[in-house]
């Protein structure tokens, strides 16, 4: 087993990790950019090392860096975390060119199931639907001719990545010069690839995904699904596992069909076949994603099992402990996503300082967070400040004890989508489990501040009367004190000595 | 003793009046949308937080103060509270719509408009990227571009304005 670990990202993924190499007695080592010096996850680690300013081409990007900093610290593998380098195939290929353990699969097989398009045509080798449309386009030339192809409605994707960057829907002729110049732009700023592929638009669909464990040795199973249909952007604000519309019958096919592509590819690592469901039952596979997910947490609730564990323990050659008859699911767990962005304005990424952040300790409440307070939450990264997850014996007692969770957490200093959260967990459409992908954008959301208006603005009132009294009282009591008006300790306001 | 007190929030400002005699407080709240209103609670304000008992209920409050204005937390609602010093005389400052800014901190990652140049409804005039995201700023109705305020590459924050444009331009056929 490793002794040290390095941990290639930052936030409430890193967090998460260092969490589970403490309770294994491995070493950890962070990572961290020029603002991120005091961020949570470099106080979570036993080492930290600077690789970098903020831009991340220049810091969480930067494979030598990294390399570097793992060499220096003498850390035997790497764990990528989500989004930055973690389905980067040569970052893969230097860790293992290096003698450094990348935590995820070989370079090889990534190539193979991390690109949509290469994904794709080994699915539909294997027999496994895939949605229909066109894989092979580099150029504006193939897009437009795989769009008449195909029909509109269709969808844009990256084919090097997800996470939603330079997805675009595209409903209308005229909107596709912009949407493939956009996409491309937006594609190769987040993996510096530029490939786009073409899908088909299915509508209303869910959005449905297989987690996956495959060890070294060939054995492959399956821990279920998460549904993630709740998005924004194409990007997933609310993920629960099991989902309200897969039957034992269809969890079992489309497990099957996952665990095909990861024994087809040699997959070795947790993995992520995702699906769309659609309005008549049949699946289509989207895409694998080669790492672990930020919403991997429902499904730890409702396995009982640590998937980041399972990562080193495979990275690290053991063969798993599991089969898939061990696999129970209990109960249903339902995460939310905290996100710096403003519900009101478009969902546009927020920026602050956090100046008070108090999370709730209930029954079945996890908190998986990336912020402390005093911190200043800039634009340079993934909006993403935490993820509250609640577990419960049903889905309806996981709803509940997720709403009280939010409401009791208290995140002061800019602006966030925690009422909101609220609001969809309450919504009819969620309560019933008719979630769909399309649910959050094609819904007129009301302002849900009125009943909330006077004890507020009593409360406010109150602060601030009572500080300025205080305030008042504060100044009088220096000037007695103050000798020397021109004192630079005069400016310096009030203080006091800590500890 | 009366306090008075201006706060802006989404874009209303209160007018409010707080009377106090121990843990007895009125609040008397004028804001020109609605009719003036008044509630009366027992509260009391520990460290950040504040504990209300009014006529709605039971309310557990947590406050944060930053340099303009006061965050305020209550049961999962968040809402900002700014602070209106010079609020007597001062109208409603309207944003101007000719002014086009920024939704959001980010950067400028690429300008389609020189000043002078024409636009139509919905054109693109700006690119920006926040969190690998592009953001379009499109204008709302066709102009003439007055002034472009950023370049490509220009790290900008909320609310900044990036293009201004000329009156709205009416179609010629149009009499």
């Amino acid at each position: 087993m490793f002794k040290k670990i390095l941990v290639a990202n930052r936030s409430e993924i890193a967090v998460r990790i260092f969490r589970t190499l403490r309770e294994l007695g491995i070493q950890s080592v962070a990572v961290y950019s020029e603002p991120d010096a005091q961020a949570p996850h470099v106080l979570a680690a036993d080492d930290a090392v600077l690789i970098g300013p903020a831009p991340a081409r220049e810091s969480y990007l930067k494979i030598s860096a990294i390399l570097d900093a793992a060499r220096k610290t003498g850390a035997q593998a790497i764990h990528p975390g989500y989004g930055f380098l973690s389905e980067n195939s040569s970052f893969a290929q230097a860790c293992e060119q290096a003698g450094i353990a990348f935590i995820g699969p070989t370079a090889d097989s990534m190539r193979k199931l991390g690109d949509k398009r290469a994904a794709r045509e080994t699915a539909q080798q294997l027999g496994v639907p895939t949605v229909p449309g066109v894989n092979e386009c580099d150029t504006s030339e193939q897009i437009r001719a795989a769009v008449h192809q195909v029909g509109l409605p269709i969808l844009l994707k990256a084919s090097a990545g997800g996470g939603g960057k330079g997805m675009r829907l595209i409903h209308q002729e005229s909107e596709l010069d912009e949407a493939i110049q956009a996409s491309q732009r937006e594609a190769l700023s987040a993996f510096g690839d530029s490939r786009l592929m073409v899908e088909k638009f299915v509508s209303p669909a869910r959005h449905i995904e297989v987690q996956l464990l495959s060890d070294a040795h060939g054995n492959v199973i399956a821990l279920g699904e998460r549904e993630c249909s709740l998005q924004r952007r194409y990007q997933k604000i609310i993920e629960e596992s099991p989902s309200a519309a897969v039957s034992s019958e269809l969890r079992e096919k489309i497990q099957e069909a996952a665990c095909k592509l990861a024994r087809a590819t040699g997959y070795r690592n947790a993995g992520t076949a995702e699906f769309l469901l659609g309005p008549d039952g049949n699946f289509y596979f989207l895409e694998v994603n080669t790492r672990l997910q930020v919403e991997h947490p429902v499904t730890e609730c409702v396995t009982g099992l640590d998937l980041v564990r399972k990562q080193i323990e495979i990275a690290a050659g053991e063969k798993l402990s599991l089969q898939q008859k061990d696999i129970l699911l209990r109960g249903h767990a339902i995460e939310a996503r905290l996100y710096a962005e403003d519900p009101s304005n478009r969902f546009l990424p927020t920026t602050g300082k956090i100046l008070k952040l108090r999370w709730p300790t209930l029954p079945g409440v996890r908190i998986d967070s990336g912020i402390r307070e005093g911190q200043e939450i800039l634009t340079h990264y993934d909006p993403l400040l935490a993820k509250v997850i609640a577990w419960g014996l049903d889905r309806e007692q996981a709803r509940q004890r997720l709403i009280q969770a939010l409401r009791e957490t208290v995140l002061l200093g800019l602006v966030t989508n925690q009422s909101f959260l609220v609001q969809l967990l309450e919504d009819d459409s969620f309560k019933n489990g008719k979630t769909f992908i399309h649910t959050v954008e094609s819904t007129m959301w009301d302002d849900p501040e009125e009943e909330w208006k006077e004890p507020m603005l009593l409360t406010a009132a109150l602060a601030l009367s009572s500080r300025t009294q205080r305030d008042r009282n504060a100044r009088a009591e220096d000037r007695v004190m103050s000798k020397d008006p021109h004192s630079p300790w005069e400016s310096l306001g009030r203080w006091r000595m800590l500890g | 003793m009366q306090k008075k007190i201006h706060l802006k929030n989404r874009d209303r400002i209160y007018e409010l009046a707080l009377e106090s005699k121990g843990v007895h407080h009125r609040l008397s709240i004028k804001e020109p949308s609605m009719p003036e209103t008044t509630i009366q609670a027992d509260a009391s304000l520990q460290a950040d937080q504040a504990f209300l008992t009014t006529q709605q209920g039971r309310f557990v409050c947590a406050v944060a103060q930053d340099a303009n204005g006061i965050w305020v937390g209550c049961q999962g609602h968040v809402e900002y509270f700014e602070i209106e010093r010079k609020v007597v005389h001062k109208k409603t400052e309207a944003k101007a719509d000719n002014e086009l800014r920024a939704p959001m901190t980010g950067r400028v990652i690429s300008v389609r408009v020189q000043p002078g140049q024409t636009v139509q409804a919905g054109d693109v005039v700006a690119i920006l990227e926040a969190m690998k995201m592009e953001f379009r700023i499109e204008a709302p109705y066709a102009a003439q571009i007055e002034k472009v305020t950023c370049r490509q590459g220009d790290l900008v924050d909320l609310g900044q304005v990036l293009v201004t444009l000329g009156a709205p331009l009416v179609a010629q056929n149009k009499k």
